[in-house]
């Protein structure tokens, strides 16, 4: 029986099949069916096969499994990958059952032997077939549907579930959607949250950077960046929030900032503290230590009366080692400041020559050896934190007299560079491998593991570099191995 | 007339060195530990200057200087805090010290102010 909805049901077919004789046989069948009007075309090449397969889709192929070469079976395998929609019918000369019961699980629909084709035969299987792969298809399509839906569920609640806020901005700055995590963050619901503009909830002060940050990143699709802010709760209280938006303006799936923000007030806090603790105990590391420097002199001082030179030298030794020992503390509490950002400058309108003169006199007592020869070709003004400046010449110079043990001289030079004051510290000692030069300005690097003497913790330079970058100047190296080294540093000059 | 300088420092190994080497120097120093003496001591001695320790319990270097530049009878009296810190300059500076002092500092460099400001 054949329902009334496949009658007069028009279909198209593709034979595929080298014998032209079967073409003419199978078209005729066709005709002779009852209910389906079947249009046939027919390929005889393997290749043309496929062509036609993936270009278009058929209500059902009819296969042989003979194929010169190849065959029906390998055929079907192959146009699954293309991928082929269309459901198959293998024919087969022989009687084969294995040969349509592999085609099958290869995904063909249905087989018929070739000698048994009648008319009746020849409907139903196309029916069947037909019928098969739509309900396939049909199914296919629900699980697929299924495991979208499934999919989008698990990422809503996983984005709606996360603690940190994720939230998309327009191009405005008008938050269009926010994750239910802002309540706990600011206090606020989603709702409540769109209707605010987020800018009024940034602590004045914070403003300023968090909107340079959005202006760099506007320009630049993909790009993101990371801030520190102070926002305001609805309780009224402050709370630090880190946030990284990413410029997704440019992605029409998106087409707003994301952004992943969380209430970082206590990491914050904790931060204060240990800088409040670094500072009170340098502090209370300094103190005694000015009491010994003190007692030290008094006895260098009474030694002196008294001439004994053995007991002087002694005296001296510990000295130094009291200045170190204050240096390493006061490295350590810069260290603290620049990680914070709180490393503030004292500028103030400062001539470079008359402090490097300064610096390098009061560096004469490190070595006795060491020639340290100054040339000025400049005496520029520049605003500059001298301290600071003095640091880093006494940085660079130390450095220039520690690594240059068999060589006796040490050149700073000052000179005008465009904008720019430069000043050079050359010293003709070990030099510096190209792949230390790379990483000597990071924190805790150290060019020479292996050195057994006191130098430090390898921040100097670091600290150095960190101070000349707040100057608006930049610091870098130029060096050979065992020829020496030149550390450059430029200072902006006024205008 | 040998001149008067006050110290005021809660460390007593600095109040000693200082005290050994400014009394070696030829000055007439008074010394004292606790911050909550030191204005009945001023007014007292009436220094010639007073070198002053910035972080101390109780009464903070600051405001002592502050109360102390605010008065007719000693707002005069040069003040020369001492502090480890040398981003605590600016707040000396701030409250009317004469001038500011790095710790840990040279024999050399706590003689040269001393006669700077007894000059």
């Amino acid at each position: 029986m054949t329902s009334d909805k496949t009658r007069f049901h028009t279909i198209r077919t593709l034979l595929i099949d080298d014998d032209a004789d079967d073409f003419l046989l199978t078209k005729k069948t066709l005709k002779q069916t009852r209910t389906i009007n079947a249009s046939i075309e027919w390929v005889s090449s393997y290749d043309e096969a496929l062509k036609k397969c993936q270009e278009t889709e058929y209500d059902a192929v009819l296969i042989d499994y003979k194929m010169g070469d190849r065959n029906g079976i390998d055929f079907i395998r192959e146009s699954k990958k293309i991928p082929c929609r269309s459901p198959f019918i293998l024919l087969t000369g022989i009687q084969d059952e294995q040969l349509g019961i592999k085609a099958i699980r290869l995904g063909a629909e249905d087989y018929l032997v070739k000698s048994e084709i009648t008319p009746e035969l020849l409907e139903r299987s196309l029916l069947y077939a037909i019928e098969r792969s739509e309900s396939r298809m049909k199914e296919h399509e629900l699980m697929e549907k299924q495991i979208l839906e499934q999919s989008e569920r698990h990422y809503r609640s996983l984005i709606e579930n996360s603690a940190d806020g994720i939230a998309l901005m327009d191009h405005t700055y008008h938050f269009t959607y926010v994750t239910p995590s802002i309540e706990n963050i600011l206090g606020y619901t989603p709702k409540q949250i769109l209707s605010i503009d987020v800018q009024t909830l940034i602590h004045v002060d914070d403003l300023p950077k968090i909107q340079n940050k959005f202006k760099d990143i506007t320009k630049k699709p993909g790009e993101y960046t990371t801030s520190l802010a102070r926002c305001k709760h609805r309780n009224g209280s402050w709370r630090w929030i880190e946030n990284t938006a990413s410029n997704m303006l440019h992605d029409p799936n998106i087409n707003a900032f994301v952004l992943n923000f969380r209430d970082v007030s206590s990491r914050v806090k904790l931060q204060q503290l240990k800088d409040e603790f670094l500072s009170i105990a340098s502090h209370e590391l300094k103190t005694p230590l000015t009491t010994i420097k003190g007692y030290i002199q008094l006895l260098e001082k009474y030694f002196q009366k008294i001439k004994d030179e053995k007991a002087l030298r002694y005296i001296h030794q510990s000295d130094i080692y009291v200045d170190k020992l204050n240096q390493l503390i006061s490295d350590l509490l810069d260290i603290s400041r620049i990680q914070s950002g709180r490393m503030q400058l004292n500028l103030e309108e400062t001539r470079l020559c008359p402090l490097l003169k300064k610096t390098v006199k009061a560096l004469q007592y490190l070595s006795s050896k060491h020639k340290l020869h100054i040339l000025c070709d400049i005496n520029p003004k520049l605003f500059a934190d001298k301290e600071r400046i003095e640091q880093v010449l006494t940085n660079l110079i130390s450095n220039a007299i520690k690594y240059s043990p068999q060589n006796n001289n040490i050149e700073i030079k000052l000179m005008k560079k465009g904008k720019f004051a430069q000043i050079s510290v050359q010293d003709f000692g070990v030099g510096i491998s190209q792949a230390a030069q790379k990483r000597l300005f990071e924190r805790f690097y150290r060019a020479d593991k292996t050195a057994n003497s006191f130098s430090g913790l390898g921040i100097g330079l670091y600290i150095s570099n960190e101070i000349i970058k707040r100057h608006q100047g930049k610091m870098w190296v130029e060096s050979e191995e065992d020829k020496g080294s030149t550390f450059y540093f430029t200072l902006p000059l006024q205008n | 007339m040998v001149k008067k300088i006050l110290i005021c420092d809660d460390d007593e190994g600095i109040v000693d060195v200082a005290g050994i080497v400014l009394r070696d120097a030829g000055y007439d120093v008074t010394t004292i530990t606790t911050s909550e003496k030191i204005f009945s001591v001023v007014d007292k001695l009436q220094p010639d200057m007073i070198l002053l320790d910035l972080w101390m319990p109780n009464i903070s270097g600051e405001e002592i200087t502050l109360h102390l530049k605010n008065q007719d009878r000693t707002k005069h009296i040069p003040i020369v805090i001492v502090s480890a810190s040398r981003k605590t300059e600016h707040i000396a500076l701030k409250v009317g010290a004469d001038d500011f002092m790095c710790k840990p500092f040279d024999i050399e460099q706590l003689e040269e102010i001393v006669r700077k400001y007894t000059a």
